[in-house]
């Protein structure tokens, strides 16, 4: 289960929803169809957390930070073979955060939103400098045994190395597409407002994406 | 193109997703989309690769912990690219406003404070100065409303050259909307304003016009007993001058003043009380004719 919240200090069980608007809910589904909606007063939203940021609390800055580093680690760590280089971009992501809280650029909502779209920038930059697309490699990567029935032995077979390896083989924007809808879990408007594409077109570039990866996965998978 | 099933494959997957994300299993999803379940499953199975194959919750966590340090090292920088004001806007903006509302208030008591030594006034005759108001006040929105009805009582001396005596009795109603008094200088019932010449002192005129020195600095709005100037005009007692003869000839009378002065006599004291008596005639006479008729 995904949780942005600091492991350490977990409130709530059940899936935590970080809206962009004022009050964090977290949901606890029950059975199939019931959700619980617990509003949580006593957790600072996001945007109050932002203006405390933006007035320098170091507090609330370091909040941010262990509130969204996974999420932002994780977005690229997916497209980063080297964990180590993963580490580093991660980092500069924050970095960006916080000269761009004193140098008042720092967005007012939808931080999470904002994070993604400098790591998304952060990754275009560490790209161009080296030189090294996001073409790799599928003919370096180690394919899983073949099996009889491919189409249904590659979801079992594969391991998070393999899928990442089959990821990273995709353009750009299909990889990122992927990542926030099935990674990250955001919604198909957040997803559109970190990519800056419309809804229409990412709707059509997750199912490019998703039948890109699947493609590349069988044919792994076979062993090709 | 796209084919009108496309789109609703399209949006068969999107449905998926989203409700993978809220927390379906993968069979639910598909149930609800009989007609695309066979080609959305290889599809929504590899998304849900992508989810499975994120970085551990353990790298995760060390890695946030080995990048901490230089989150917190940029922390601790000083923030030297942005000055308070930007830091804390609404702040700021009440410091400003705060700013320039002393400022206007501070210039505004300065602009109330007596003012004694820019005052000059211009004209020589006393009854000439009190129309002209607006030249005495420093403020418009302070004009005190000075409604002058100078009787001026002229008695012409026998040789008609010589400086005659003018007892102007201005008698001002001034009613002032500011509550901080504003020093203008009013000469009292037989001051008349008097040219400095080079040498005087305001001592010598006190001396000379049997004041004090400190009476004629109230009157005049002075401070600085040594701050005369030559040319300035200041109030004097009347009478001493004609004694003494020191004040310049007050050549002529200011053309307002001059109707008020024709209105209320003819020019001589004695014709005044000759009208007032001739009056007095009148109203004698009529009394006498109303006896007659009645009497008739």
């Amino acid at each position: 289960m995904q949780s942005l919240v600091n492991p350490g200090s977990a409130r709530v069980p059940g899936r935590l929803h970080w809206g962009n608007a004022e009050s964090l809910t977290a949901t606890t589904a029950l059975g199939q169809n019931a959700m619980i909606i617990l509003v949580l007063p006593d957790l600072p939203t996001e945007d109050r957390l932002l203006a405390l940021a933006r007035r320098g609390d170091r507090e609330a800055i370091a909040e941010i930070y262990d509130r969204y580093f996974e999420a932002i680690y994780q977005f690229i760590r997916m497209r980063v073979e080297d964990e180590a280089l993963a580490e580093d971009l991660a980092g500069e992501v924050f970095l960006k955060l916080i000269a761009a809280l004193r140098g008042g650029n720092a967005p007012w909502h939808s931080l999470r939103g904002w994070l993604f779209r400098v790591a998304r920038n952060v990754l275009y930059d560490h790209y161009g400098r080296e030189k090294q697309l996001t073409t790799t490699a599928l003919d370096e990567w180690i394919p899983a045994q073949a099996d009889s029935d491919p189409e249904a032995s590659f979801a079992a077979s594969a391991d998070s190395q393999q899928v990442r390896q089959a990821l990273r083989a995709l353009p750009a924007d299909q990889q990122e597409v992927l990542i926030l809808r099935f990674g990250q879990m955001l919604s198909l408007e957040d997803t559109a407002a970190v990519m800056g594409r419309s809804i229409s077109a990412i709707k059509s570039l997750q199912f490019r994406a998703a039948s890109n990866l699947r493609v590349a996965l069988t044919a792994a998978g076979r062993g090709d | 193109m796209i084919r009108v099933n496309e789109v609703d494959l399209l949006n068969a997957l999107e449905d998926c997703i989203t409700r993978l994300n809220a927390g379906y299993t993968l069979e639910e999803c598909l149930r609800r989309h009989p007609q695309h379940a066979a080609e959305l499953r290889p599809l929504l199975a590899s998304g849900l690769l992508v989810r499975r194959s994120r970085a551990s919750a353990q790298e995760t966590l060390a890695a946030r912990e080995r990048v901490r340090p230089q989150i917190e090292r940029a922390l601790r920088q000083p923030d030297r690219k942005r000055p308070a004001w930007r830091r804390y806007p609404a702040l700021a903006m009440v410091a400003s406003l705060l700013l320039i509302f002393g400022v206007v208030l501070s210039s505004r008591i300065a602009t109330l404070q007596p003012r004694t030594q820019e005052t000059t006034l211009t004209a020589v005759p006393s009854s000439t100065l009190l129309p002209p108001t607006a030249t005495r006040t420093p403020n418009p929105i302070h004009t005190p409303t000075i409604t002058p009805s100078p009787t001026v009582t002229a008695s012409s001396s026998p040789t008609p050259s010589a400086t005659p005596t003018i007892t102007v009795t201005p008698g001002p109603t001034i009613t002032a909307r500011a509550t901080t008094t504003v020093c203008a200088p009013l000469p009292p019932d037989g001051w008349i304003g008097y040219t400095i010449q080079p040498g005087d002192t305001l001592s010598g005129l006190a001396t000379r016009s049997r004041t004090t020195l400190e009476r004629l600095m109230e009157v005049n709005c002075l401070s600085d007993a040594r701050l005369i100037i030559s040319g300035q005009t200041i109030f004097l007692p009347a009478q001493v001058l004609t004694t003494t003869t020191i004040a310049p000839a007050p050549t002529q009378i200011g053309p307002a003043s001059q109707p008020a002065g024709n209105n209320a006599g003819s020019g001589t004291s004695s014709n005044d009380n000759d009208d007032d008596s001739d009056n007095d005639n009148d109203s004698d006479n009529d009394n006498v004719n109303d006896n007659d008729n009645e009497n008739d």
